[in-house]
């Protein structure tokens, strides 16, 4: 069990393969708080990492820093080999983010199909307005096989054309993940995922994130409370307590360290 | 330098009134989030007032104060409070931008007629409420302060003094801050924030009018233009003190004075830039403060964090359409296009024709809100500013360079196209209420200084010292793009001279106008803004670049805004500066917003309303043109209710009637071939089809005059029926009730208070459906529409000229719609009554068809699970 590791060569892991997503000494200052710390994470391609740690410990700021919502006042975000510490969170998504919310962000109005269309055409860029003009921006049938897909695979065709406040938050939550698939991202970023899902959506989810790791190799980074959810998925944890990093390492360890324990778990047995 | 300070002392006063206004403006936005724009229409109605008791009336100065300043200034506060805004408190940033600018246009011409138009003068200083003498000029060393300013500075560091006390050291000061952030969340906590909120209110409208008041004096007269300017700098001040700081908020408003005073003493006396940069001024700051500042840029008008619990708005009405209706509507449109075009080229007089044409030239203007607004879901108050520009442009490219009309059309979109561009780039990091403020200010610039500008003068010559010993003069820029003062002549196309052809051209325009913007709605940039008005967060974690998307759909609306100045321009056959003065984009704004913004409908109906309303107004009714203001600027405040316009509201509602028609129409037939169908049931056709010769008789009047014979026979017998129709209601009604109005009586009740039976047959069927437990198919509402149009009706009759009633077409027009509104209620009743009937007869199938208690909330198709609950 170490923390988090310094490594001489940017990017690189201890084992020696290129991270995907490296963030490195992350400090973040709000009026007089400093609510990060040096905090370093990285997430290596297909990786599956967790990042958890007690409520105001720092974890929402880090996350919103690492996605651009937030600039940190020092540290770096390298996103396959690139620079991204000032990048603006469009662009980033266009990389190859993809990230669900805490407090669920759907678009009020539209069907889950369109969910997934626009996430799909989104990812391309920037539409000009000319193309719509000339009736050159109509969704294709490729598109819609591709979002046909999607729902199959998340077990919603039948939702395909309901509009999204019709939901339930267990299926709007499926909705979001879909959606973010749909990006084909690298990295999927999860923010707390298991709020208000019970026991079953819960396991459900963990299967999912699992199966979706193999198969199509996209890294995921899972910030949560649900210890389980978190046994169950990831194969790396990062402990964050008042803005600072304080374990890393393979779950099992972590989970079984005292000082995390002491922080975060309570002393269970 | 002595001059300088001169005129710095001479500013300061000013600054002291607009920081009293800015701060007030701090106070209701941080109490109640509105941001009052019609605190400048208050200090105006305070002034009036003012002057009003004192020169007119001869009351001694501290009454005329007193109820002036601290008597009618909390009182519209409080009114507004309880009447309006606390309807609002988690509404969005819109509906109160839409009601505040409402009232802005709403309360001048209302203080106006009122107290007789135009500009008062003299106003009375208020220096001897302090024991000083209204003439006297007070001297500090060299430089002089009359004493008018001295007491506007006196009074405002009073003011300011008091107020941080209050927010420092008294509980309701720390309570009015916490409202702001949550009124729901205090509340839990134990607070009565609406009381907070009214306090705020009454406070901030006192501030108002103790600054119109104060400012009178210094401006030597009382007139709605100086005032509400007066809001835009105290919005500029505010914005200085990023909207949280007092002190800073003081420090801007002084700012703001002195710089007027200093750039405007500068500039050579008559200048246009001179006479323009005191108003401009502050827009120019509001809107330097508002790109550049972070504090201001970055800000997220951060909603209630309880008000996610509050339904989502409702889907376009034309999609509740079942295919029936689908197919109807498809068949009928082209049927009723073809219609309307013949009407003009063949039908109607010149007259008419330059009206209707009108109308569709503001429905061209009106699609580029839709274009913005509807799409984006921001607002823009800077419309008037690009359709002037497209008009100047086509204007001045044909008479300097005999560019034919359609081509400088062409043109001038595409400059207004690039302007709006160039404008957008900074100014749409902002968004909600902070982008309104923004396109505010560039229009308020564009219209004091840009449009002006006449060629005339170098703009930038302007000296500036160096040092004393040498000066910079920079190189002379004479622009004359925009006609200037006068103005400029704007020819109608080649050949398309005449009202009726030109009418076509501005059809053709319209109709090309209308399917881009569809085009543009439905095509990957609608559905981005689509995705962005739901989540902008999560539209952005998919990729989308929001402001870009702004930035080409303003760029987009900026280009048919100067077609539609264009087409305007040539309509009038000229452009001139006054044509383009922002109140009446912020007019349009607000008007497209009731309508409707989402939809082209929406465009068409604002703009005919526009034009026909004006028509009622002014030639039927014969009323002053500020009655129109004052109308629409009360419509503005029934906005908050039906957020998705009227038009789209009352689509809904009667498509919903004829969906419930037919499905009731199929329960009887399946009950008559069941053999259960009851007595009274009547199929609604058959009850509104022998009233339908009413609609004759205006028909007739219009063509051939008055025909008593023939009018007293169509209208009898249709009168006489519906008598007998009435009588059976209320028979069929008592005889399943056992109480209530029994037929005869009713039928006398009917005869003798005819109003009273529009509500008062509705509300027996209403109190039968609640005796038999079953859910009110009808309310008392639906009687309003026929009172208050018999109540119009009459009020017309009383106005117009009786004489050639007759043969006036509006009046005409009028006739046939109040018929309607008569038949209507007539369909609505006997509807009510069949499924009355139906389910009393057959319950099982009822409830598939129940109408709403008011009958004005039509609940949305999908089940609106809120999206923090179960399956």
């Amino acid at each position: 069990m170490t923390t988090a590791p310094e490594t001489a060569v940017p990017g690189a892991t201890p084992d020696g393969g290129a991270a995907l997503l490296d963030a490195r000494g992350i400090t973040k200052r709000f009026a007089g708080i400093t609510a990060l710390h040096e905090v370093s994470l990285d997430v290596r391609p297909g990786e599956l990492v967790g990042l958890i740690g007690p409520n105001g410990a720092g974890k929402t700021t880090f996350f919103n820093c690492l996605l651009g919502m937030e600039h940190p006042d020092a540290g770096r975000v390298n996103f396959d080999g690139r620079d991204i510490t000032n990048l603006p969170v469009y662009k980033r998504a266009r990389l190859g983010f993809g990230r669900t919310f805490q407090r669920l962000e759907v678009f009020v109005g539209l069907s889950v199909l369109e969910h997934f269309l626009l996430a799909d055409r989104a990812r391309h860029g920037d539409v000009p307005l000319w193309r719509d003009l000339l009736r050159m921006s109509r969704t294709t049938a490729d598109e819609t096989g591709r979002a046909d897909a999607m729902l199959e695979a998340l077990g919603i065709r039948d939702l395909a054309d309901k509009p999204i406040e019709a939901l339930s938050l267990g299926r709007s939550r499926l909705v979001e993940l879909g959606r973010a698939l749909m990006t084909q991202p690298k990295l999927l970023l999860l923010d707390e995922p298991s709020s208000g899902l019970d026991r079953k959506e819960t396991a459900a989810l963990a299967q999912r994130l699992r199966r979706l790791a193999e198969e199509s190799g996209t890294a995921v980074l899972l910030v949560e409370h649900d210890i389980d959810l978190v046994q169950q998925v990831v194969s790396r944890i990062f402990v964050l307590d008042f803005g600072t990093m304080i374990a890393s390492g393979p779950t099992e360890d972590v989970l079984s360290d005292a000082a995390v324990r002491k922080a975060y778990l309570g002393d269970m047995v | 330098m002595e001059e300088i300070l001169q005129f710095g002392i001479e500013g300061f006063p000013v600054g002291c009134v607009y920081a009293l206004v800015a701060v007030g403006l701090v106070l209701t936005y941080k109490t109640s989030g509105v941001f009052n724009l019609a605190f400048g229409a208050q200090a105006f109605l305070s002034a009036a007032v003012f002057l009003e008791l004192r020169n007119d009336s001869d009351w001694p100065l501290w009454a005329a104060f007193l109820v002036a300043v601290v008597v009618v200034g909390p009182l519209v506060g409080l009114i507004l409070d309880r009447a309006l805004f606390r309807f609002m408190r988690t509404a969005s940033w819109m509906v109160k931008l839409a009601t505040s600018l409402g009232l802005l246009v709403a309360i001048p011409p209302t203080v106006q007629i009122w107290f007789g138009k135009g500009t008062r003068y003299s106003p009375p200083s208020v220096a001897p409420l302090l024991g000083i003498d209204a003439g006297r000029v007070f001297r500090f060393g060299d430089y002089n302060i009359s004493a008018d300013r001295l007491v506007a500075v006196i009074a405002t560091l009073a003011v300011v003094l008091a107020l941080a006390l209050l927010f420092r050291y008294t509980a309701l000061g720390l309570q009015m801050r916490a409202v702001v952030e949550s009124p729901r969340m205090v509340e839990l906590a134990g607070v009565d924030s609406e009381r907070v909120s009214m306090s705020a209110w009454m406070l901030s409208s006192l501030l108002a009018a103790l600054s119109g008041v104060l400012v009178a004096p210094l401006l030597t007269n009382v007139e709605a233009a100086s005032m509400t300017l007066l809001i835009v700098a105290a919005i500029a001040a505010a914005a200085f003190g990023k909207l949280t700081s007092i002190p800073l908020t003081l420090v801007g408003g002084l700012v703001l004075g002195i710089g007027q005073r200093v750039i405007a003493g500068k500039l050579p006396p008559n200048s246009i830039l001179a006479q323009g940069i005191r108003p401009a001024l502050p827009f120019l700051l509001l809107f330097l403060l508002l790109i550049f500042l972070p504090a201001l840029y970055k800000r997220r008008d951060v909603g209630d964090p309880l008000a996610g619990v509050d339904p989502p708005a409702p889907a376009l009405a034309a999609s509740y359409k079942d295919e029936q209706l689908r197919r109807f509507t498809r068949m009928i449109f082209p049927v009723f296009i073809l219609g309307f075009i013949l009407l003009n080229l063949f039908v109607l007089s010149d007259l008419w024709v330059f009206r209707l044409t009108n109308g569709l030239v503001l429905a061209v203007i009106f699609l580029s809100i839709t274009a913005f607004t509807g799409l984006s879901g921001q607002v823009s108050l800077g419309t008037a500013a690009f359709a002037g520009f497209g008009a100047a442009i086509t204007g001045q490219l044909a008479s300097q360079s005999d560019v034919p009309s359609w081509i400088g059309m062409l043109i001038g979109a595409a400059v207004a196209a690039v302007i709006g561009a160039l404008l957008a780039i900074p100014a749409l990091r902002l968004g909600g209420i902070f982008l309104a403020l923004a396109t505010l200010a560039f229009g308020l610039m564009a219209e004091s200084i840009i449009f002006p500008l006449d060629g005339s003068e170098d703009v930038l010559g302007f000296r500036v010292p160096i040092f004393g010993l040498t000066e910079f003069r920079l190189p002379e820029f004479h622009p004359n793009v925009f006609g200037g003062q006068l103005g400029v002549d704007v020819p109608r196309p080649e050949g398309l001279g005449t009202d009726q052809r030109f009418f076509l051209f501005v059809f053709g325009v319209f109709s090309v106008v209308a399917i881009l913007v569809i085009l543009v709605r439905n095509g990957a940039t609608g559905r981005f803004l689509a995705a962005m008005r739901g989540s902008e967060t999560a539209a952005a974690s998919i990729g989308i670049n929001a402001t870009r998307q702004r930035i080409t759909v303003f760029a987009f609306s900026a280009a048919i805004a100067g077609v539609g100045g264009s087409l305007l321009g040539m309509l009038n056959e000229r452009s001139s500066s006054a044509d383009w003065y922002t109140l009446l984009g912020i007019f349009w704004v607000v008007l497209v917003l009731n309508l409707g913004v989402r939809t082209v409908d929406g465009a068409v109906n604002a703009g005919m309303a526009f034009v026909l309303v004006s028509y009622l107004i002014e030639d039927l009714l014969h009323m002053p043109e500020s009655i129109f203001f004052i109308l629409f600027g009360l419509g503005a405040i029934t906005y908050a209710r039906h957020p998705e316009g009227v038009v789209e509201f009352q689509t809904r509602k009667s498509i919903d009637a004829q969906v419930r028609g037919r499905r009731s129409n199929q329960r009887a037939d399946r009950l008559r071939n069941e053999g259960r169908l009851p007595s009274q049931w009547r199929r609604v056709s058959t009850v509104v089809g022998p009233m339908m010769p009413l609609l004759l008789v205006p028909v007739v009047g219009y063509y051939f005059g008055a025909q008593p014979l023939l009018f007293a026979v169509l209208i009898a017998l249709p009168l006489l029926y519906s008598f007998w129709w009435v009588y059976c209601c209320y028979r069929d009604v008592h005889a399943h009730r056992g109480r209530g109005i029994a037929g005869p009586i009713g039928l006398l009740i009917d005869l003798a208070g005819r109003l009273v039976t529009f509500v008062l047959l509705p509300m027996q069927i209403a109190a039968m459906a609640d005796e038999d437990g079953r859910d009110r198919p009808i309310g008392w509402q639906v009687g309003r529409a026929p009172i208050g149009f018999a109540l119009f009706g009459l009020f017309l009759l009383h106005r117009s000229d009786t004489a050639k009633a007759p043969e006036e077409l509006g009046l005409l027009v009028i006739s046939l719609v109040g018929i309607v509104v008569f038949l209507r209620w007539v369909g609505e009743v006997q509807a009510a009554l069949n499924q009355s009937w139906l389910d009393i007869a057959d319950p099982e199938s009822a409830g598939d068809q129940t109408d709403d208690e008011a009958s004005e909330t039509v609940a949305a198709p999908a089940a609106l699970a809120a999206p923090a609950g179960g399956s």
